[in-house]
């Protein structure tokens, strides 16, 4: 198997891309989009760094579903933690 | 017995008898470690989440006294650490000890250089008495509720420096394994492993760059 320089290269120079990107965004009044908007740039870093760093696109099905199963669990809890704010009066 | 046959089942660990299965055992137990790192480091996510919105001018006014364009330097310094082990890993996998090592330094080194930028930003949240306990001093609307973004502040960035350091160390000892023995690269497993491993550490930094960053970035 030759090592893909070309690809590692351009995965890097888009995580770059990315990171100016939310930088940047920091700086414009969003309020609380600016950070959820952070939060889902960060997501597609992680991603790129999940697929091709890690390899889990060249993995079998068994890494496909180990790599998602910590998020899922993690998701769930952050998910059921944000239905409690968003439904509730909370001061702040 | 003939000698590759040999040298396959030398290999090969109790109670693997063939080389994929091996493989394939080495990095599902890898990710299912990761997996329980992803929920370590979720349970203060979700507190950071939590206070975050329940003290949203507390935490934008402590989020003022942070250094972005050091949080951005180290995020660059990791992402190229993290392309510079990813290639060290497929080296590992082709057998090419020269350029293993050469990119296990540059990683080592940029790995360094990370910590060396988290202690100057340690050291000036000192000197400037940003440090969460009795000498904390803020000057702001709820101090006590800011003081709560330094406590997530040094926890979280505390155990991904950790992390980090556990890295450098397993950096060296595979380094040091593949400059003595010829024996190393023989199996490429444990250098996937470690390349998973400092990949994690990446990801884990590219959402505490955000959270504790870009805040409220002057």
């Amino acid at each position: 198997m030759k090592v893909n320089l070309a690809r590692s290269v351009r995965v890097l120079i888009s995580l770059y891309l990315l990171m100016a990107l939310t930088s940047g965004l920091a700086f414009l009044p969003l309020g609380h989009w600016g950070w959820h908007l952070s939060l889902v740039i960060a997501f597609v870093m992680a991603g790129l760094i999940l697929l091709f760093f890690m390899k889990v696109k060249y993995s079998e099905p068994l890494i496909w579903l180990t790599s998602a199963a910590g998020f899922t669990w993690l998701s769930l809890l952050i998910l059921l933690v944000i239905l409690d704010y968003i439904s509730r009066a909370w001061p702040g | 017995m003939s000698a590759e046959t040999e040298s396959n089942a030398d290999l090969l660990n109790f109670p693997f008898k063939e080389a994929s299965h091996q493989r394939e055992s080495a990095l599902f137990g890898m990710w299912i470690f990761l997996a329980t790192e992803v929920l370590f480091f979720g349970g203060m996510f979700t507190a950071y989440m939590v206070y975050r919105y329940s003290h949203w001018q507390a935490f934008q006014e402590a989020g003022a006294h942070q250094e972005w364009y050091l949080g951005c330097l180290n995020t660059a310094v990791l992402l190229t650490s993290g392309f510079t082990m990813a290639l060290a890993v497929e080296f590992a996998r082709k057998g090419q000890r020269v350029w293993l090592l050469a990119l296990f330094a540059i990683t080592w080194l940029l790995g360094s250089a990370f910590l060396g930028i988290e202690g100057y930003e340690y050291h000036t949240k000192f000197t400037e008495h940003l440090v969460p306990g009795s000498g904390f001093h803020f000057t702001g609307s709820d101090p006590s509720s800011s003081e709560l973004f330094f406590v997530l502040y040094f926890t979280m960035t505390g155990m991904h420096m950790f992390h980090m350091f556990v890295g450098l160390m397993l950096i060296l000892f595979f380094g040091g394994w593949t400059w003595f023995s010829p024996r190393a690269l023989l199996t490429p497993n444990p250098f996937e492993v470690l390349g998973l491993y400092w990949a994690f550490v990446d990801i884990v930094w590219l959402f505490l760059y955000p959270l504790f960053y870009l805040v409220h970035p002057q």
